[in-house]
């Protein structure tokens, strides 16, 4: 996210402290709301948002800890079409959530297991992601598309 | 922005209602855990964990809703979740499987019939 901020994009820079992650919800709902993104994105992108801070915490390492993370949602305005983009850029250890498969549903309670529930989350509540490591950083981006009508 | 709460009732011998509310996040469930885990699964009974009154519900709550209902499973009580008309609660438990294998009711009377407390 070296680049400098785009028209009609919102910025915040936090700290991998999960006290943090609530003033990022509340920076996200605000934007958005600032931006016209529908309550239904909002609450989308906020869980998503959620899970892959919450991952940095888990497995970004020390360097994780040790750097601001960055976070931009920007929105394209009807008519060009109607969606929005959450960007979030970090230190922490590369990951590709994109290229990680996800574990089989499970069929029982005593099969079911804790691990790959935020990352099945954000892969079913955003409509694309990519990833790539700009400048040293990860930089994660997380796509919703919505018709005018929804 | 809201906490979290937590509330529960025994309805009777064999059925206890928990009641949550607010932000399931890694901060609500930090405040929380314990209490919910021992309330879920420290004996056989019933337990209707009302999710209904909650805003916000991430992976770490899904995780300390699954630990407990597997605990009280082992401990031969049964769990059933209530969403209510909470359509993103209700979505995320659908997305993640859970609503598989624990009961999901919108409903309280159906979720306590489950519980087979259809007289309460």
């Amino acid at each position: 996210m070296s680049a400098p901020p785009a028209p009609g994009s919102l910025f915040l820079e936090i700290h991998a402290d999960p006290l943090e992650f609530r003033r990022a919800s509340c920076w996200l709902r605000e934007s958005g709301a600032a931006l016209a993104v529908p309550e239904e994105q909002i609450d989308r992108l906020e869980l998503c948002l959620n899970e892959v801070l919450a991952n940095l915490v888990e497995h970004g390492g020390e360097a994780a800890a040790q750097h601001p993370i960055q976070l931009q949602l920007e929105a394209v305005p009807p008519p060009s079409g109607c969606g929005a983009q959450l960007v979030v850029s970090d230190s922490g250890k590369p990951f590709d959530s994109g290229q990680v498969s996800l574990k089989p549903m499970p069929d029982s309670l005593s099969e079911a297991s804790p691990g790959g529930l935020g990352l099945r989350l954000v892969k079913a509540f955003s409509d694309g992601m990519a990833y790539r490591v700009l400048d040293g950083r990860n930089e994660l981006r997380i796509a919703m598309h919505w018709t005018p009508e929804s | 922005m809201s906490s979290v709460s937590l509330e529960h009732e025994d309805l009777a011998d064999d059925l206890r209602r928990i009641r949550l509310g607010g932000r399931l996040d890694m901060v609500g469930v930090g405040e929380i855990e314990l209490r919910f885990t021992s309330l879920a699964a420290s004996k056989p009974v019933g337990v209707l964990v009302d999710l209904s009154g909650v805003t916000f519900l991430a992976s770490v709550g899904l995780r300390s809703i699954i630990h407990s209902a597997k605990a009280l499973d082992m401990k031969g009580g049964r769990m059933a979740l209530l969403v209510g008309d909470n359509a993103l609660v209700q979505s995320t438990l659908e997305t993640v499987g859970i609503a598989d294998i624990i009961p999901v009711f919108t409903e309280e009377a159906a979720a306590l019939d489950s519980l087979g407390a259809g007289a309460h």
